[in-house]
């Protein structure tokens, strides 16, 4: 079969011209690690004619998942849902409603019966027969039982769908539990993609490598991709050097944190979760330090299970790891400007030093 | 028994100098205790910082005067200058006292200030300032110590050092020569951290040219300043005569500098509006330029108040050139490496206590030695 990306250089894929498509497979190879040569087979699994149907369902959530996930530009979620996915259910996105809706949901499990990819976001309550959450009447812990065995992938997104999230946080009134807990019985594995909301990246690059290899990627022991969550923040943060030199910000609006020091007194969780937000940035804007602590916020570990919606806001971080003493060489210096301000103070010296020498020229000559 | 009695050992500016001493004695003595860092604003882009630029290049380059007067007396029997020779040799001996000073304060470890001498490196540019500060300094403690033997009756000695002067001119204008070039050559290691306005393989001959007309420039103040407040009467010749010879000097160092400005670094990157260009064109304008115009004149250069304005003039301008090529001309790497200096007060403190030391031991010297005995 002829190359559909490679036909036509001209050619737009649903408002996304071939050059930014492959530059955007390029850079999720980039992201999960993978070499940059299998960025056309991943364009080429991403356009072929068989889209993968993907089921999306939304238990206890906010809908900030979806919500960063409608913000990507590479691709834009048009593109994704027309063009690279099928997009066969989604409450938030769906063309359709009421029993339409549920009854498109139904069809497409039937047609697509251990082919689709189920993402689920939000927690779900299962105390007093999941009544806490329900979808057309019906528990969404009903229908999750009943759509994931036919899936060929089952992927949480966000916090809660993949440790509890704010609904699983004390006291609990709802039973709210995690996807994998629940298909855990069925035997079914379920890729968990933390945060509050992920990068939508992150998402995106596990659905295309599934799409691309038939396979998951690789997982750690909490079912997370290695790609994005096998460091911890703390590990690449920005604010490193300030953290081994002993620069803190001692309270919010101080000389430090104004300065860009280390957040870790005012309680950044950074130290004690994984994932790849001080690499990956947020809002497609690259480094520019669009994340949390890039503008001054402590990560308050969303994507960690005890940590985030768990451990108090302010409270310092479990350090992992040892680290050098203060006194070894600071790697980023503070910013400074020379001796700018000095070398003009000498010149006003200088200047007003002569202009005092000169007046005083005036007058008779004594001899 | 006192040579000038008609100087007043307690005036109000004494006074405020031996407060700025205990000053900067304690201050320096903070420092001893709790080190560099702890008192000073250097770092890793400014090493070298407040008190090499002022106290040590801008003294060494002060002491200047002690060589080219005792070169014109001893060596070209100028007689003229003879009533200056000895406060020459005292301005440079005490400049040179500061310098080491200073330097004891400033290098990371005090107590080795004496390694160069016996531990040779002698690859090392800053081994041969080392050896020179050594041996000048002793040189001028010789020519310096006739006054004292004559101050406390040691005829013996006197007639002694009086035998082997003309020697140690020699050697001590060699030495000079040297060392005020080699405290150049100290900067040929940094030619990526200083811009090209003043870096140049020929910068120890600039150091050199323009440390002797700050030498000129410094004798003639002072001797000024010694006939107003100290009563020390001179000709008027010595002022003109001086001036003459600051003219000449300074009229070739600003060839030099023109040579070097548009072969070196090109006459745009003075103009372009940075830190550097700015202080290049102050240092210019003030040290070179407007002095050779002035003095240019024949009325001026026998003007004495006017003589003394420029000397005033020349000494900033050279004191300027120093803290540029020690400091300012490296402002884009320092901005680069993100890194900022300006001293801290405790480093003005101890730099005032320094100069204050200076000024102190003259005075002392013009009321209790036979300073100006001609």
């Amino acid at each position: 079969m002829k190359s559909k990306v490679a036909s036509s250089h001209d050619k737009q894929l649903g408002g996304v011209t071939r050059r930014d498509f492959v530059k955007f497979c390029t850079g999720v190879a980039a992201s999960m690690g993978l070499p940059l040569t299998v960025a056309p087979k991943m364009a080429e699994a991403v356009t072929s004619p068989q889209r993968p149907p993907v089921i999306w369902l939304s238990g206890q959530e906010c809908t900030g998942c979806v919500e960063s996930l409608l913000r990507t530009h590479h691709p834009a979620i048009d593109s994704l849902i027309f063009d690279l996915i099928s997009l066969e259910y989604s409450e938030t996105l769906n063309a359709g409603a009421g029993h339409q809706a549920e009854h498109h949901r139904e069809l497409s499990i039937e047609a697509n019966k251990g082919k689709f990819i189920l993402v689920v976001d939000g927690a779900i309550p299962v105390k007093d027969g999941g009544v806490y959450c329900q979808i057309a009447g019906k528990p969404v812990l009903d229908i999750l039982n009943e759509t994931a065995p036919h899936a060929a992938a089952v992927i949480a997104i966000g916090s809660c769908a993949a440790w509890g999230g704010v609904p699983a946080a004390e006291p609990n009134p709802t039973g709210a539990t995690p996807v994998h807990e629940i298909l855990k019985d069925k035997g079914i594995p379920v890729v968990n993609i933390p945060g509050c909301p992920p990068n939508p990246y992150n998402f995106l690059s596990t659905v295309i490598h599934f799409v691309t290899f038939n396979k998951l990627p690789a997982l750690d022991d909490k079912m997370r991709p290695k790609f994005a969550y096998s460091r911890l923040i703390h590990e690449n943060c920005e604010r490193r050097p300030h953290f081994d030199a002993g620069r803190f910000a001692e309270e919010f609006g101080d000389e430090g944190h104004r300065k860009g020091y280390c957040l870790y007194k005012l309680g950044c969780k950074g130290p004690e979760t994984y994932n790849n937000c001080s690499t990956l940035h947020f809002g497609d804007v690259a480094t520019t330090g669009c994340w949390p602590v890039g503008t001054g916020a402590p990560c308050f570990g969303c994507s960690e299970a005890g940590v985030g919606f768990d451990s108090p806001l302010f409270s310092k971080a479990r350090v992992s790891f040892p680290t050098p003493p203060a006194q070894a060489p600071e790697a980023v210096p503070e910013k400074g400007s020379g001796a700018k301000s000095f070398a003009y103070g000498v010149a006003g010296a200088a200047v007003g030093a002569t202009a005092v020498a000169l007046a005083n020229t005036r007058g008779k000559d004594e001899d | 028994m006192e040579s000038n009695p008609n100087i007043k050992t307690w005036t109000p500016a004494t006074m405020v100098m031996v407060v700025l001493i205990i000053v900067g004695i304690s201050v320096g003595l903070y420092r001893m205790i709790y080190g560099l860092g702890a008192t000073t604003n250097l770092n890793d882009a400014y090493p070298w910082g407040f008190w090499l630029g002022l106290d040590v290049l801008g003294g060494v380059a002060m002491a200047a005067g002690g060589f080219i007067i005792a070169c014109a007396v001893y060596l070209f029997n100028w007689k003229k200058y003879r009533p200056i020779v000895r406060p020459a040799i005292l301005t440079a001996f005490l400049g040179y006292l500061m310098a080491v000073l200073a330097l004891f304060l400033d290098i990371g470890h005090p107590f080795r200030l004496w390694h160069p001498s016996i531990m040779w490196q002698y690859q090392s540019v800053m081994w041969v300032v080392a050896m020179h500060v050594i041996f000048y300094t002793t040189t001028l403690a010789l020519e310096f110590s006739p006054m004292l033997f004559e101050r406390l009756g040691w005829e013996k000695a006197r007639r002694a050092v009086g035998k082997i002067m003309v020697g140690a001119v020699i050697f001590g204008v060699m030495l000079s020569t040297l060392h005020q070039s080699s405290l150049g050559a100290v900067f040929l290691i940094s030619p990526s951290k200083m811009s090209p306005l003043w870096w140049d393989t020929k910068l120890p001959f600039h150091f050199l040219v323009s440390a002797v007309a700050m030498g000129l420039a410094m004798v003639s103040f002072e001797t000024a300043l010694s006939k107003k407040f100290l009563h020390h009467e001179v000709d008027k010749e010595i002022f003109t005569g001086l001036a003459r010879g600051l003219l000449i000097v300074l009229g070739f160092y600003l060839l030099l500098k023109l040579y070097q400005l548009f072969t070196v670094a090109s006459p745009a990157m003075a103009f372009d509006g940075s830190v550097e260009g700015n202080m290049y064109l102050l240092e210019m304008f003030l040290g070179v330029i407007l002095p050779v115009a002035i003095l240019a004149v024949k009325k001026y250069r026998n003007d004495l108040k006017v003589i003394f304005a420029v000397n005033i003039i020349v000494i900033i301008g050279v004191i300027l050139n120093r803290m540029n090529v020690c400091l300012f001309s490296q402002e884009s790497y320092g901005a680069w490496r993100g890194l900022g200096y300006s001293p801290s007060w405790k480093e003005f403190l101890v730099s005032l206590g320094v100069i204050s030391i200076g000024v102190f031991l003259y005075k002392m010297s013009a009321k209790h030695l036979p300073l100006f005995s001609h």
